[in-house]
């Protein structure tokens, strides 16, 4: 689990060198071209019951506002599919546990499942796992949650909704042209 | 194709191999130009524009599946113009470490580079005699300028001119726009440090246009291939030059096994290739031959052509082939946040930081250590990534307000060291391990030496420091280690001097023992100098293909029995 945001971390920087034309190292990675649609395929790790309970739980976070919240931008799919094709298989493991802990939480302060329960109880309980993740102590390994909202606003952040409609990013920005936050996108190679 | 003699081959394609290709072509030879790498057509990138929401890991990569080594510039958009590590297996000396970055296509990691575009110093041809390390270059400054200028011409550069006598000014585009808090930053330091320059990157990269070649769009990622052709690859610019002419032959697909040579080895008659395809063998032949095939590659190429007359190797009668292998280090990055206030967002991605030229050691040895560095800052806004490395922004709508607003900024300097030419810093070929087509593999074996080391450690210091006086709070070091290799600028491996006894190559970067090979790639570099160095070997490139083409059209050269007095 440790592995989430220590190396986003080192991202960041790195895709920072990545503008000096000399750094940039950023993990391993290889192109594979037809992303789309094979997020779909993506329900032989994670239960459907685990699917709404990631759904639920990333709308939390990040939610309809006047713009769509994570489930309009395919986050839950999105998460999905990392968790199979992305996460290591003791990342895997970690994830899912983390998953029935929280659901098992939610059973006991709620008697309900993650999902079933009230928006404000929902917001309740994301808050304390959020504050708890970031208490973590720096350079140790990560809680599940630090991942879950990871990937959740990747997700969000990377979609064509999260690019389009929330911070209206394009490939073809000029310079000196002022369009707000949305353009910085590409700054850090997202 | 065994009928044909060339006037010249030239292995490799990327940055030398398609500048010696275009200047010898142009100069009336015909060249055949063999890359081991596949096809790659300009304007075949077909990631180039593609939005992030269409990678599948959305540029996070595929860790579980990465048949590649990490690398600069190397991710999710531009993997397919980098070699899987299988294609080019080597081996480390125990306790080293070694990263070896090769390209996978025709134009070789011309398509992948950083751009940024430097001149060599006047003191850079000096301080190997000087202070002693290494092989005096039998060059200086000025030999070499015309072909800067030369070079600068082809290759588009954007910059600005300093009059800075460690950064010689050069025959530059206009330079790309500075953010506000660039220009405080310039403004901040130049208060604080005289003596110190910042200046727009050096870079590849076009603001006007360049024959058919488009000024920069600031789309962002140049990896990925830019068919505008707004910065400098093969692809853009020396591939088409040279295939104007009607006189290049391109062969891909094709790895250069050897270089054959005359029974008594004095001349080299051409080259022996495995078709990477087929694996069959063949042979090409030609009046002279360019190694252009990357540093390593190219030493490696003149051990693996050993004969009876070159038993260790071609250019090897001194023990000197393979040793002074240099790459540069970069210091641990130096960040200070900045805040967001009163600073304008900006559009755009512009393709290149700001540099500062080297002030250590400028009039007189001053430091601990020999030489130095320059560096590079780059000061930019964060983005909504931040919500990952920033603790404490929550959850829910207000997370969502906060990262649609603009957040602070990021200030961040590296300094790129000089390392040392050292005799034990070498690659051999291994004993036993040989690569997928049977070939032995090379065997590094490069360390950081003492001054390497010291002065990586001081140049961090010395960027903190200087954060710190410009009246920046809160400088951090970053930590980051440094493996041999991985900046990707290795050079040295068949250095040039005067002396045959002590180098490899002569002035005119032909091999002291067989004088119509010539390796023009970075294993010619008797020092690594403390400049991005892409811009140095095509000013050799360009040199020593003006050198042998005038041989060349004066009968030289011939195919029959080598004649000294043809030279």
């Amino acid at each position: 689990m440790s592995l989430v945001l220590s190396p986003l971390r080192r991202r960041e920087m790195l895709a920072a060198l990545g503008l000096l034309g000399l750094g940039g190292a950023v993990g391993p990675e290889r192109l594979l071209a037809a992303a789309r649609g094979d997020a779909a395929a993506a329900a032989d790790v994670l239960t459907a019951a685990e699917q709404a309970q990631v759904a639920a739980m990333a709308e939390g976070i990040i939610p309809a506002t006047d713009t769509p919240g994570a489930i309009g931008a395919g986050v839950p799919a999105f998460v999905a599919m990392m968790v199979r094709d992305w996460l290591l298989p003791d990342e895997q493991v970690a994830f899912r546990r983390g998953l029935g802990e929280w659901q098992a939480e939610a059973q006991a302060r709620y008697g309900k499942a993650f999902e079933d329960c009230r928006a404000q109880d929902q917001f309740a309980l994301l808050t304390l796992w959020d504050k708890a993740a970031s208490g973590a102590p720096l350079g140790g390994p990560k809680p599940p949650f630090a991942m879950f909202k990871a990937l959740t606003i990747i997700g969000y952040y990377t979609s064509p909704t999260g690019q389009e409609q929330e911070l209206g990013a394009t490939m073809d920005a000029g310079l000196d042209d002022p369009k707000g936050p949305a353009t910085f996108i590409n700054l850090l190679q997202f | 194709m065994t009928d044909q003699i060339y006037d010249a081959i030239v292995v490799g394609s990327g940055v030398t191999g398609g500048l010696a290709a275009k200047e010898l072509t142009e100069r009336g030879l015909s060249v055949l130009m063999i890359e081991r790498g596949r096809d790659q057509k300009h304007g075949d990138y077909p990631t180039e524009h593609m939005p992030v929401s269409d990678f599948k890991f959305r540029l996070m990569g595929d860790r579980r599946n990465d048949s590649h080594d990490q690398a600069a510039g190397k991710n999710e958009g531009s993997a397919r113009y980098f070699a899987p590590r299988s294609d080019h297996p080597f081996t480390v000396a125990e306790g080293t470490r070694f990263s070896w970055i090769r390209a996978a296509t025709l134009g070789g990691k011309s398509l992948t580079w950083g751009r940024q575009s430097y001149r060599m110093a006047p003191i850079n041809f000096e301080e190997n005699g000087a202070d002693g390390h290494g092989v005096d270059w039998p060059l200086r400054y000025a030999d070499l300028a015309p072909w800067y200028d030369h070079v600068e011409q082809i290759v588009g550069i954007s910059g600005e001119a300093e009059r800075n006598p460690l950064a010689p000014d050069g025959i530059f585009q206009p330079p790309m726009p500075m953010n506000a808090y660039e220009r405080e930053f310039k403004a901040r330091v130049g208060k604080a440090f005289p003596d110190r320059t910042v200046s727009m990157a050096r870079t590849a990269n076009l603001t006007r246009e360049l024959g058919d070649r488009q000024p920069c769009h600031y789309c962002g990622p140049c990896e990925r291939g830019c068919s505008a052709g707004a910065y400098f690859s093969t692809q853009s610019s020396t591939l088409p030059a040279a295939q104007r002419t009607g006189r290049l032959t391109v062969m891909t697909d094709s790895l250069v096994a050897r270089v054959l040579t005359d029974d008594d080895g004095r001349r080299a008659t051409g080259v022996e290739i495995i078709d990477t395809r087929t694996r069959q063998k063949k042979v090409a032949h030609a009046r002279m031959v360019f190694l252009c095939a990357s540093t390593l590659e190219s030493v490696r190429l003149l051990m693996l052509s050993r004969n009876q007359a070159h038993p260790d190797g071609l250019g090897n009668r001194h023990d000197v082939l393979g040793r002074y292998i240099m790459d540069h280090q970069f210091s641990e990055p130096v960040m200070a946040m900045l805040p967001a206030n009163g600073i304008a967002n900006y559009g755009g991605y512009r393709p290149c930081a700001l540099f500062m030229p080297r002030y250590v050691n400028a009039s007189g040895q001053k430091e601990a250590y020999l030489r130095g560095f320059q560096l590079n800052a780059v000061i930019t806004p964060t983005n909504w990534s931040r919500a990952l490395v920033m603790p404490g922004m929550g959850i829910g709508a207000d997370l969502k307000k906060q990262l649609k607003a603009t957040g602070p900024w990021m200030l961040l300097l590296i300094a790129q060291c000089e390392t040392l030419p050292r005799w034990d810093n070498r690659v051999t070929l291994d004993p036993t391990v040989k690569d997928p087509w049977g070939l032995p593999v090379l065997h590094m074996n490069v360390t950081w030496g003492d001054n390497d080391t010291l002065m990586r450690e001081k140049a961090a210091e010395s960027l903190a420091d200087m954060l710190t006086r410009a009246g920046y709070q809160g400088a951090m070091r970053l930590p980051m280690e440094s493996v041999p290799g991985a900046v990707i600028h290795e050079m040295g491996g068949a250095v040039m001097g005067n002396d045959p006894k002590t180098s490899v190559l002569d002035k005119h970067n032909r091999l002291h023992d067989i004088p119509n090979l010539f390796v023009t790639d970075g294993a010619s570099m008797p020092s690594s100098a403390h400049v991005n160095p892409s811009l140095t070997f095509m000013a050799l490139t360009a040199r020593a293909a003006a050198f042998a083409a005038d041989i060349i059209r004066g009968g030289g050269f011939g195919s029959g029995p080598f004649k000294a007095g043809a030279l």
